[in-house]
């Protein structure tokens, strides 16, 4: 049977169906959300790191690509609901505000992604409490030039624009007190590339970062980082940002500068927290409907990571893109073109 | 043959790694839940109110049991550990959920049984002389205004008369009306307290930081024994009579 089921229209999604589409394969995109994009789309992120590349020129290919190919069957504001039969012939209900329909598929793929850490519950960085602490994400909407400040970096408190901005990395990421001892694999680079937009939109503002390691390991990212430090200045401390307080209007970081051995105080305007990647309610929810295995921390997990990186626990179901683990954007849309090439050949 | 050409670094930290003080230390129960590692994040010192005003660092604890070295764990035993306020904080922040407190706490165990912990805790005679002596630790007299300036001009006002406002505060508690000491516990009590401390080796422990308290808390006792034994004595055949 030469239909397959797509679970997710992120970046992974859109490449995997796109790819099967042009392999000759009759491909339904399952998204819960009436855009696709994913969580790309949904924080409008607005550069891509290293190069500094606008987000539209490669997602707006990426959704052309599916939306006008006629193989593929885009559902949007809908989900599955419950699932039958076995491989290669699948029972997939999706529901949708219309109701419910039952279709046959000879292959699923599960591309249902992350979603960014809630760093509420880390409350010694007051995020929720203190207005001008905020996320990774939310700096990607007010730097984008369509988004709610028109590209203008205002915090959110007064609108003024930041003189000193403090970047926590690892937030909700490489920390066993909430339950993620994993590293986010992503926030290195994205503070790296805020830290840099920032300083160029604003040349007058102090940028540092607080962090433990700076993982660069990325194509282009350390040199990336190189010239966050020699051109534009950023200033990278090495010990992580511990808490933070709001004394008369003003915020307060502490943390340790851990290379000169002392505790330090820090009076910023805003705090920007790199929050890492956490398996979305979707992924949880696809697994538990598919009923295929999740790691430890939620995560989907492959039938073997190194020779069935794409398989799931249960044949004929396959998995992709950052529901595994962490991954950045290059690598959802390698993950997208990998899966579509399992499935083709499990199909074949 | 030349002579060979050592690293001083790489040496010490060789030839003392496993000392009598490190075993000690990393034998206990509590260093198993204590230290996974160490990610070197600094949460544990930003956090730590004693770092922010002492030589002291819960990092450095971490770090210093891991690699091992005997001299610099003999040293913070000496010295260092004692600034920890054992508060916990490094604990319930650290991402790796070390604790350097509870390294600390069986650090100082150590320190007092090995005799390394005298010098630092010197000045703390005064408050374990009344607490062996009288059962409380702290008492009014022992906070003069000029040792706490962070409490303001008030502590000057008030502890002009705080007598008189201790008989106010505790009307018809005779024993809360005294400023040598936070409370005046009676006699059998406090003897009753010695006994255990000399039963259960306490006070030999005591010994090992303060050796001539022991001998106050001898005499103490000894002074007040045969009236205390005979008390003693009268309450055991008092609960021998009701069949307990």
């Amino acid at each position: 049977m030469k239909t397959v089921l797509v679970i997710g229209g992120g970046v992974t999604g859109l490449k995997a169906s796109h790819e099967l589409a042009e392999m000759g394969y009759n491909v339904s995109l399952v998204e819960k959300q009436d855009y696709l994009g994913g969580q790309v789309a949904k924080h409008k992120y607005y550069k891509l790191a290293p190069d500094m590349r606008l987000v539209s020129e490669v997602l707006d290919p990426v959704i052309k690509n599916v939306e006008s190919n006629s193989n593929i069957k885009v559902h949007k504001h809908s989900t599955i609901t419950a699932l039958s039969g076995n491989a290669p012939e699948f029972k997939v209900k999706i529901k949708n505000s219309k109701g419910e329909s039952e279709e046959t598929f000879g292959a699923i793929v599960v591309a249902t992604g992350f979603e960014h850490f809630d760093p509420t519950v880390k409350q010694e960085y007051g995020y929720s409490r203190f207005k001008d602490v905020v996320t990774n994400a939310e700096v990607e909407e007010l730097l984008n030039p369509n988004g709610p400040t028109k590209g203008e970096l205002k915090r959110p408190s007064d609108g003024k624009i930041p003189k000193k901005v403090a970047i926590f990395q690892c937030v909700g990421s490489r920390d066993k007190q909430v339950g993620n001892p994993y590293c986010c694999r992503v926030g290195c680079v994205v503070s790296t590339k805020q830290a840099i937009e920032i300083k160029e939109k604003y040349p007058d503002t102090e940028v540092y970062v607080y962090y433990m390691d700076m993982r660069m390991f990325g194509r282009g990212w350390e040199e990336l980082y190189g010239k966050a430090m020699e051109e534009y200045e950023v200033i990278f401390t090495r010990g992580r940002g511990a808490e933070v307080t709001l004394k008369n209007q003003q915020l307060s970081l502490r943390a340790e500068e851990t290379i000169m051995d002392r505790p330090i105080q820090h009076s910023v305007d805003m705090i920007i927290l790199a929050a890492g990647q956490a398996p979305g309610d979707g992924t949880i929810e696809a697994a538990k409907i598919l009923g295929i295995k999740q790691n430890e921390y939620g995560y989907l997990a492959p039938k073997d990571d190194f020779l069935s990186p794409n398989e799931s626990s249960k044949a004929g179901i396959f998995i992709a893109g950052a529901d595994k683990g962490p991954l950045d954007v290059e690598n959802c849309i390698v993950e997208g073109a990998a899966v579509a090439a399992k499935v083709a050949s499990s199909l074949k | 043959m030349s002579e060979e050409v050592k690293n001083p670094i790489t040496e010490k930290i060789e030839s003392t790694k496993g000392g009598h003080f490190y075993k000690e230390i990393m034998k206990d129960f509590r260093i198993k839940e204590s230290l996974h590692g160490c990610l070197n994040c600094g949460t544990c010192v930003a956090n730590c109110p004693a770092a922010a005003f002492y030589d002291y660092s819960p990092r450095e604890v971490c770090q210093m049991m891991i690699e091992g070295d005997e001299e610099t764990i003999e040293e913070y035993m000496k010295s260092k550990i004692w600034n920890c306020a054992q508060c916990f904080s490094c604990k319930y922040r650290c991402p790796k959920e070390n604790s350097a407190a509870d390294i600390v706490m069986t650090m100082r165990e150590i320190a007092v049984r090995e005799g390394l912990a005298a010098e630092a805790l010197a000045g703390y005679t005064r408050i374990a002389k009344l607490v062996l002596t009288r059962g409380n630790q702290l008492a009014p007299d022992m906070l003069s205004p000029d040792a706490f300036p962070d409490w303001g001009p008030r502590m000057i006002e008030l502890s002009s008369k705080k007598m008189e406002m201790r008989e106010e505060l505790f009307k018809g508690f005779p024993g809360m009306n005294v400023v040598d000491r936070a409370w005046a516990a009676e006699d059998f009590t406090i003897y009753e307290m010695q006994r255990i401390w000399e039963e259960s080796g306490a006070l030999e422990k005591v010994g090992t930081v303060f050796p001539f308290l022991v001998d106050i808390v001898q005499d103490d006792m000894e002074d007040k024994k045969e009236e205390m034994e005979a008390k003693i004595e009268a309450k055991k055949a008092k609960l021998a009579a009701a069949g307990k």
